[in-house]
């Protein structure tokens, strides 16, 4: 299996993730980061194709990024998702400080629709592995199977247990909501002719990015390296980089042992791929996803490659060429109406709010973020949209990507176990927070760093704010475990549940 | 008497593992599914195809027992890595390179009603 997973970007916050196994890897990283010198890369060096791939971390995720804002389905997810944990949130702190029970079963939706006989037999089922005299299990009034998602702001707290239970049933409306919207937007297709399992979203998000990783790398270290990036790919890599293998080799016209005889690869026809299907909108219904995008073209070029890459057209005319045969909304089009159907989301949520702008501040903060990505997203579409190429080549991309809208960066060191020592960021930018999540002992946190946050890699015009990203990624995890448990880490979930008994005296169950 | 617990790994060491748990009595009502969309996302990189065991687990199952059919399972595997959750507990598994005795230790910390 691949093991150079260094990085990660998480939609819900906006945010990067960047992990340094070593403290090489980052000295790699840093060189590779400044753009003033080629990192060195001996030959022999034991985790030569890990340096490779930490050296070109920052244009993968930062494609993330960018395909992020340019795509609707993951942009609309990201902002219902932060819509229900903002209405999930009072119902949360209300749960957690309660004493009328020290037990709370969660997904806490699935446990509020059990009619009273099936919580009866979890209950049953759990006791005897919980301790004696702690099996008060939160019991609320059975959420109906239909519902219809409530239209009004929660954002006042309760002052009686009446009050909390209308408060929590509300909140828990909405959520549920949410989640049925949410669902088509991230399912994917089962078991399509590229593969058995789930073909999510995320197998065209990595396409893209592991495109622009193979183009960086060549550019930062020579195409051998690049060969021996697909090689890695071709040969240890996950289901998604063999999709991408996959795809470079129907779409670029090559096999994959053209890449070992020195034989070039013609990479423009699957560069207009991988940003043609980010580009639908809600007007195209399922066939805007990127993933069921994805999944058309490669099943047609299979059967009729001319049909798909007619000769002679650009990267533009391609991603024209199929818009008309697929009846998608002209991709300039659809690119401007997803901005105008966000645009109008956050209108909606600020006028509710606003309404309660004393009582609502951290739901208007988050609107505020959201206002951010939206102003990063106009700043991206208007140059797709006035030079398709320079988004869609990669190379153009990264002729300088200072120039492209930045998200806030989360990096951290796991070398050692007391971190790297502060000396070593003396250089880094004034506004980085230090330790903010990292296991450093309290005795060498003034000497040591086991994390770095950035607000972005590059200085912009167009950001997100940084302060509310930290501070929503420390409630979103809670949110997530309690609403939606399988997108948790199972150490994230061991620590909230940690946290939990020892701060509120609440145990955490899973329903499984 | 038993308690719903739930282990996601790669197909074919999860079909193996399933089949090994209910022939041996361990998991009667073992049923599989593909996993979910946020556990593609999440473990999908890791792991590929990642399906979903889902069933009562006996109370008095031994973590020992557990963990030979964990390492048997995932020697059929290209993913070397199983993640277990139960009702109070939950641990990603890294089965590469390990003694019985330590994934019988992960497995307690993830299970720990078996003690």
């Amino acid at each position: 299996m691949l093991v150079q997973n260094f990085g990660g970007f998480t939609p819900s916050l906006p945010g990067i993730d960047i992990r340094f196994p070593s403290p090489e890897h980052l000295a790699h990283f840093e060189i590779a980061w400044s753009r003033q010198a080629r990192p060195p890369l001996p030959d022999d060096h034991p985790d030569r194709l890990g340096l490779i791939c930490v050296g070109t971390v920052v244009e993968h995720e930062l494609r993330h990024f960018h395909d992020f804002l340019l795509n609707r389905d993951m942009l609309l997810t990201s902002w219902l998702r932060r819509r229900m944990s903002l209405n999930a949130l009072p119902a949360i702190v209300w749960l957690m400080k309660s004493e009328a029970f020290d037990v709370i079963p969660y997904p806490i939706i699935n446990w509020a629709r059990l009619p009273e006989r099936a919580r009866a037999v979890r209950r049953a089922e759990l006791g005897p592995i919980l301790p004696e005299d702690r099996r008060r299990f939160w019991n609320p009034r059975m959420l109906p199977a239909r519902i219809t998602a409530p239209k009004t702001a929660i954002v006042d707290p309760p002052r009686t247990e009446a009050e909390a239970e209308e408060m929590i049933r509300t909140g828990l409306k909405a959520v549920r909501g949410d989640l049925a919207t949410i669902a088509p937007l991230r399912y994917g297709l089962d078991n399509t002719p590229l593969g058995e399992g789930r073909f999510t979203p995320r197998f065209a998000f990595e396409l893209s990015a592991l495109n622009v990783q193979f183009h960086s790398v060549i550019k930062t270290y020579g195409f051998d390296e690049g060969r021996e990036f697909l090689s890695m790919l071709a040969d240890q890599g996950t289901t998604y980089s063999q999709l991408f293998i996959e795809a470079m080799d129907l779409f670029t016209g090559a096999r994959r042992s053209d890449a070992a005889r020195r034989e070039p690869i013609h990479l423009p026809r699957l560069n207009a791929v991988a940003t043609w299907i980010m580009t639908g909108c809600a007007e195209d219904g399922t066939k805007g996803g990127p993933a069921t995008r994805l999944a058309t073209l490669m099943d047609q070029a299979r059967a009729a490659w001319d049909s798909v890459f007619p000769d002679g057209l650009s990267s533009a005319a391609l991603m024209d060429h199929w818009d008309e045969r697929t009846g998608a909304v002209p991709f300039r089009q659809s690119l401007e109406r997803t901005q105008k159907e966000l645009e109008n989301h956050l209108a909606a949520a600020r006028m509710l709010f606003g309404a309660f702008a004393k009582e609502a501040a951290h739901q208007l903060e988050a609107v505020s973020t959201y206002d951010a990505v939206l102003k990063c997203r106009r700043a991206l579409i208007d140059t797709v949209i006035a030079d398709p190429l320079t988004y869609v080549d990669p190379s153009l991309w990264m002729e300088n990507l200072g120039n492209w809208p930045q998200c806030p960066v989360h990096m951290k060191f796991s070398a050692g176990r007391f971190g790297l020592p502060r000396a070593h960021f003396a250089n880094y930018p004034d506004d980085t927070r230090y330790n903010l999540s990292s296991a450093v002992p309290p005795d060498y946190a003034d000497s040591h760093v086991g994390d770095a946050y950035l607000r972005s890699f590059f200085p912009s015009l167009h950001d997100i704010p940084s302060a509310p990203v930290i501070k929503h990624q420390q409630i979103n995890l809670l949110f997530e475990l309690l609403v939606e448990p399988e997108s948790v880490r199972p150490i994230d979930a061991m620590a909230l549940r940690d946290f939990a008994e020892t701060s509120w005296g609440k145990t955490l169950v899973q329903l499984l | 008497m038993t308690v719903r617990i739930s282990i996601l790994g790669e197909k074919a060491a999860i079909d193996a593992l399933k089949a090994d748990l209910v022939e041996s009595g361990l998991m009667p009502d073992a049923d599989d599914r593909q996993a979910s969309a946020a556990e593609v996302e999440r473990l999908g990189f890791d792991i590929g195809v990642v399906v979903e065991i889902l069933g009562g687990l006996v109370t008095t199952a031994k973590a020992v027992d557990l963990a030979r059919k964990f390492l048997k399972a995932a020697a059929l595997g290209r993913s070397k890595v199983i993640e277990v959750k139960g009702p109070t507990g939950a641990r990603t598994i890294k089965l590469d390179g390990k003694t019985e005795a330590e994934v019988e230790a992960e497995i307690l910390k993830a299970l720990p009603f078996l003690k």
